[in-house]
C-alpha cells in the first residue's frame, strides 16, 4: 500500500501552487490584462507629454509631475494593481469558496507552509509579468516622446523596475487580505480601501498633520519608490518601499497566525 | 485505522460532537450514521485534522493526521460534494495535489481511470454533473492510495451506476486491507456496504456494532402470518422470549418463532395458513427506533 515515505518538501509545495495557479484561466487574463492595459495606457499618456501631460502643463493631482514622461509612461500601474491585487485575493479566497482548501490543508496540515509558497509562486509570476510591462512601457513611451529620460539617468532604472517589485507587493498584500477575510468581496473591497480610498480621503485630513498620516498608507508609502524626486512629505524611494513590505510580511503573518488556530 | 478518543467539539453553547469513544477497524467497511446535524462531517474534519477538537483526540494509523510526514498516503478523504474549483480540469486538480504530496504522476491516471474519469479528465470541473464531481471527488480521495479512506456521503448524486461503483469500491477496498470509514443518510445502501455501524445522535455515540447485530437489536427478524384464525395461532405459539403483535385482524408478526415451527403446529391445529413470511427489520426502522430522542430535527417539533 505505502510505497516510498516522501516528504511534502517545499520544491513539492511550489509546483502544486504552480499547477494551481497556471490551471486557471483567470490567472493569465488578468497577466495579459495587466501587461497590455499598463503598455497602452502608457501609451496614450505619453503621447500628451510633449503638450505638458494631460489637461495641459500644470494639470494633474499635486504632488505628481505629470510633466514627467516616464511618469506618465508607467500610470497604468494604476490599473494593472488593481487587476493583480484581485488576483491575489482570488487565487487565495478561490479555494476557501470553491472548498478546495479542505483538500490542500489535508495534503499540508501545517498549513503555513501553503501561505508562503502560494506567495512566493504569485511573486514571482507577478514580479517578472511585472517587469516586463515597466520596460515595455518605457521602451513604447520613449519612442512617442523625445522627453524621456534615459535609463542610465538618476533614479530612471529604479523606477522602472520598482514599478515592477511595487506590483508584486500589491499582489501579495491582496493574498494577506484572503487569507485573513476568506471573503472574494471582503478582501477586494478592503483593498480597494487600503491602497485608493484612504489616500483621497487622507488629503481631505487638516495640513499641519495630515500628510504625516498619508504617507504611512501602503500605496503612498511604496509609491515612493516610483518617484523620481520625493518632496518632504513623503518617504524616501526605499523606505516607503520597506514600509510596504512591511504591511505585507505583517499581513501574512497575520494570516499564518490565525490559520494555526481557526477550522479550515 | 481510526481511534477517536473522548472526542469532543463544542461550538458556542452547541456540542456538535460529544465525547465519542470508537475505534474504526482495517478490514471491513465502516457505516457512520446519523441524522443531519448529528455531528458525522464535523468528527470526519477533526480526523482530517482541519476542525481543533475542543476536548479528546482523533489519531490515524497511531498519530495525530496533522503528525504525518505523508499524510495523503496515510488517509484519503471525500469531505463534501464539489469541493473543486470550477475553473480547473479534472487532471489540473489531481496534478496540483499530487505534486504538493510528492505522489508519483502516474497516480493521477491511475485514479482517472479508476474513476472512470479518463475521457473527461481534459474537461473544466465547473461543467461536470454532481456525479461526475463525486466520482472525481473520490479519485481526490484515492490519489495518495491512502491505508484508511474516509468519505462523507460518497454516493450522494451518484446514478444507480455508480452507487454500485461505490459499493464494490468501499467493499474492495476494505478487503485489501484498508480501513473504510463512509457516511450515508441512505440505509438500505448502509444496510447492503457496511460490515460495521458507528451511529451519531446529536454528537453523542448511540451504536458501535456490527450491521447483523444492529439489525437485530433493533428488534430483529420475524414472522408475518395471515390467517383466518389468527387469534386462536396467537395462543398455539406464545411462550418465553417470544412475542406476537397483531397490527391488523388476521395478520400476526411473529418473534422468537421459527417459519417452519409456526408452519408444523398450524398443520397439526388445522390451522389454514394464507401467508407464512420471514421479514427481516429494515434498517431505517432499527436507525429511527434507536435514535428517535436523538434528531436534531423533527417534524412534530415544529409549531403548528
Amino acid at each position: 500500500m505505502t510505497t516510498t515515505l516522501e516528504r511534502p518538501a517545499t520544491g513539492n509545495l511550489l509546483r502544486g501552487e504552480w499547477i494551481k495557479a497556471r490551471s486557471l484561466r483567470s490567472t493569465w487574463y488578468v497577466l495579459a490584462g495587466s501587461l497590455v492595459g499598463m503598455v497602452l495606457l502608457g501609451l496614450l499618456f505619453t503621447s500628451t507629454a510633449d503638450d505638458g501631460g494631460p489637461g495641459g502643463n500644470g494639470g494633474g493631482p499635486p504632488g505628481v509631475d505629470f510633466a514627467q514622461p516616464l511618469t506618465l509612461a508607467l500610470a497604468g500601474y494604476n490599473l494593472a494593481q488593481l487587476a493583480l491585487g484581485v488576483l491575489g485575493v482570488l487565487l487565495v479566497t478561490g479555494e476557501y469558496t470553491s472548498g478546495t482548501i479542505r483538500s490542500t490543508f489535508a495534503a499540508t496540515p501545517r498549513r503555513w507552509p501553503v501561505v508562503v509558497t502560494k506567495a512566493g509562486v504569485l511573486g514571482a509570476v507577478v514580479l517578472v509579468t511585472g517587469a516586463v510591462a515597466s520596460l515595455a512601457s518605457y521602451a513604447v513611451g520613449s519612442a512617442v516622446t523625445d522627453g524621456m529620460p534615459g535609463l542610465g539617468e538618476d533614479g530612471v532604472l529604479r523606477v522602472v523596475l520598482g514599478t515592477a517589485l511595487y506590483l508584486t507587493a500589491i499582489t501579495l498584500l491582496g493574498s494577506a487580505l484572503g487569507w485573513l477575510l476568506r471573503s472574494t468581496a471582503g478582501a477586494v473591497a478592503t483593498l480597494f480601501g487600503l491602497v485608493f480610498l484612504l489616500p483621497v480621503l487622507g488629503n481631505l485630513l487638516p495640513a499641519d498633520w495630515g500628510p504625516d498620516v498619508v504617507r504611512w498608507l501602503p500605496s503612498s508609502a511604496g509609491g515612493s519608490l516610483l518617484r523620481l524626486t520625493t518632496t518632504a512629505d513623503q518617504f524616501a524611494p526605499w523606505t516607503g518601499f520597506a514600509v510596504l513590505v512591511g504591511y505585507v510580511v505583517v499581513g501574512l503573518a497575520a494570516a499564518v497566525w490565525r490559520l494555526r488556530t481557526r477550522d479550515a | 485505522m481510526i481511534e477517536l478518543r473522548g472526542l469532543t467539539k463544542r461550538y458556542g453553547e452547541r456540542l456538535a460532537v460529544d465525547d465519542v469513544t470508537v475505534t474504526v477497524q482495517p478490514g471491513v467497511v465502516t457505516g457512520f450514521l446519523g441524522p443531519n446535524g448529528a455531528g458525522k462531517s464535523t468528527t470526519m474534519r477533526m480526523v482530517l485534522g482541519l476542525d481543533r477538537p475542543t476536548a479528546g483526540s482523533a489519531l490515524v494509523n497511531g498519530k495525530p493526521y496533522a503528525e504525518h510526514r505523508d499524510p495523503l498516503r496515510q488517509v484519503g478523504a471525500l469531505l463534501e460534494a464539489r469541493a473543486l474549483h470550477p475553473g480547473r480540469t479534472a487532471r489540473a486538480h489531481l496534478q496540483a495535489l499530487a505534486a504538493t504530496a510528492g505522489l508519483p504522476r502516474a497516480r493521477v491516471d491511475t485514479v482517472l481511470e479508476l474513476s472512470g474519469l479518463t475521457g473527461v479528465a481534459g474537461k473544466r470541473v465547473g461543467g461536470f454533473s454532481l456525479g461526475m464531481g463525486q466520482r472525481l471527488g473520490v479519485a481526490t480521495a484515492l490519489l495518495g492510495d491512502p491505508a484508511t479512506v474516509v468519505l462523507d456521503e460518497p454516493v450522494n448524486g451518484l446514478d444507480p451506476d455508480g452507487v454500485l461503483w461505490i459499493r464494490t469500491l468501499a467493499r474492495r477496498l476494505a478487503a485489501e486491507g484498508r480501513t473504510v470509514f463512509f457516511s450515508s443518510h441512505l440505509m438500505a445502501e448502509m444496510a447492503v456496504t457496511a460490515d460495521h455501524l458507528v451511529v451519531l445522535g446529536r454528537g453523542r455515540l448511540v451504536a458501535d456494532v456490527s450491521t447483523a447485530e444492529f439489525l437485530r437489536r433493533a428488534g430483529g427478524d420475524g414472522v408475518r402470518v395471515r390467517s383466518p384464525r389468527a387469534t386462536e395461532l396467537a395462543g398455539l405459539l406464545a411462550g418465553p422470549d417470544v412475542t406476537v403483535e397483531s397490527a391488523e385482524a388476521g395478520v400476526l408478526l411473529v418473534r422468537g418463532v421459527p417459519t417452519e415451527v409456526i408452519g408444523d403446529r398450524a398443520a397439526t391445529a388445522g390451522i389454514a395458513l394464507h401467508e407464512l413470511t420471514a421479514v427481516q427489520a429494515s434498517l431505517e426502522e432499527a436507525f429511527m427506533a434507536l435514535t428517535a430522542d436523538d434528531r436534531e430535527y423533527r417534524t412534530e417539533e415544529q409549531p403548528a
